[in-house]
């Protein structure tokens, strides 16, 4: 790769994305630059959210090529086809991967603590004590520092979220994945999750970014994509994607959210 | 009374078979019934299919035809099994198709975003495992477990039939000899009773100590 210029972090090729017959994604591209935060936007069930599983390989993908920080995600090139690799490879890749959930997905048998620190142990290898400290540093982070001990069910859902965004990006991964993480909340919660991923993509996290808070996703994109129907329909500055959108579908999807937000 | 004092090294000697059969057979059982279990979620068709059958089969057949199966049935293709052995290994097989099922049913219940989240961070399949989903599924496994020790507990009086010497045999020995049948019989119901009653609160104990979260 050339020195000069940004260097894509995530590089989707193409990608398709088959349940029996059906297409869930018929040939997206897109690139996700380190330290910008690109922000898919869209209806439900235009894949977005199919997108981001296969970027971690929690959904195989059936044409195309995904690319994370150079390497190919879940398979290897071997005579022209795609070959699975071996879980071992996969889980070392995701671990470069972070992802933040809708259902937040928190271990609720472990404290925040051991929620954050458990990849930190066992993935990372770091010591425990060390481990331990990374994860509490992480929630001081998303102001859950007088937290450490409660268990999951002890949190609000905007508490939660913040743990599973601290227990993803701890692991210090390459990009950082969210998948609709506040649609969940009740909306007086919703705020405080968007406030800890606003300073995260301030601080040059490499985030992309699911959601269908407009207002947001304008203020922290760099660049904002709109999919429906399995394609990626239109990308580009989010002023002017949401200002003077080019296709008619995103101005009929973006009319549907002038009056709320 | 005195049918009781003067045979009671013989009943506890039953009662010492009893509990050997039993725990031998948990043992078993529990072993094969994680493999199973595991086998029937996570395993390709080559392991999956045969665990499968296994499962159905045994749990449709009854205790005694599968003591008898092997106790008769092993000599005819040359392997000779003591009646004690054919006892722990039909009523582990027993278990452990039970088992298997209550394993595969714990897992399969614990919602697919935990196994999302444990792969997300990069833990590997044992990981996820050993770590995030039999944790949460041992809650549910438990109980149902408690309920397959009692029954096998409970069987381990058919071994007697294969004429191993167990609480079952010794307590029938003594009524042939003494004609105190209602005291005796109530005696080994007293007997099998404190067992079980033993194994449920040990397992509501354990159910307590896993029950968080």
């Amino acid at each position: 790769m050339a020195d000069s210029g940004p260097q894509p972090v995530v590089v989707v090729r193409d990608l398709v994305k088959r349940i029996d017959s059906n297409e869930i994604l018929r040939g997206v591209s897109l690139e996700v630059d380190r330290g910008d935060a690109v922000v898919v936007i869209g209806p439900s069930g235009s894949g977005k959210t199919t997108l981001l599983r296969c970027i971690n390989f929690l959904e195989e993908y059936q044409g195309g090529r995904i690319h994370v920080d150079g390497r190919l995600v879940g398979y290897r090139e071997e005579s022209g086809g795609l070959v699975r690799l071996p879980d071992s490879e996969v889980a070392a890749m995701r671990a470069d991967v972070g992802m933040v959930f809708q259902s937040f997905n928190l271990f609720p048998h472990m404290t925040a603590l051991a929620n954050v620190a458990l990849g930190l142990v066992q993935v990372r290898g770091l010591p425990r004590a060390a481990a331990e400290q990374r994860a509490a540093s992480w929630l001081a982070r998303v102001g859950l520092g007088h937290k450490l001990d409660a268990y999951p069910s002890q949190l609000s859902g905007g508490q939660q979220q913040r743990v599973g965004i601290a227990r993803a990006v701890a692991m210090e991964p390459k990009v950082v994945l969210f998948d609709e993480v506040t649609s969940a909340l009740d909306p007086e919660l919703v705020n405080e999750v968007l406030a800890v991923m606003k300073d995260l993509a301030d601080t040059g996290m490499t985030m992309l970014v699911v959601t269908h808070e407009m207002r947001f996703a304008r203020e922290i994109a760099d660049r904002v994509a709109f999919m429906d129907a399995g394609l990626l329909v239109e990308q580009g500055d989010p002023v002017q994607m949401f200002e003077a959108p080019a296709s008619d579908r995103l101005k009929t999807f973006l009319r549907h959210f002038s009056s709320g937000s | 009374m005195d049918a009781l004092m003067t045979n009671f090294p013989l009943i506890m000697r039953g009662l010492a078979v009893t509990l050997e059969v039993s725990l031998l057979s948990l043992l078993l059982g529990t072993l094969l019934g994680f493999a199973g279990g595991l086998a029937m979620l996570y395993a390709g068709p080559w392991l999956r299919w045969p665990a499968r059958a296994y499962v159905d089969l045994v749990r449709g057949v009854p205790q005694l035809v599968l003591i008898f199966a092997i106790f008769y049935g092993m000599p005819t293709i040359g392997a000779q099994v003591s009646a004690f052995t054919a006892g722990v290994l039909a009523l582990g097989f027993f278990c452990g198709a039970h088992v298997s099922e209550i394993v595969r049913g714990g897992l399969d219940s614990i919602p697919r975003g935990q196994s999302d989240a444990a792969k997300a961070i990069g833990l590997t399949f044992r990981q996820r495992l050993r770590l995030v989903l039999l944790p949460q599924a041992i809650a549910r496994i438990l109980p149902a477990w408690v309920n397959t020790a009692v029954e096998v507990v409970k069987a381990s009086s058919l071994v007697s039939l294969v004429s191993v010497i167990d609480l079952m045999m010794a307590v029938q020995q003594i009524v042939g000899r003494t004609r105190q049948t209602l005291l005796l019989y109530a005696v080994a119901a007293m007997l099998y009773f404190l067992i079980n009653y033993a194994v449920s609160v040990v397992g509501r104990r354990l159910e307590r100590h896993f029950a968080h979260g």
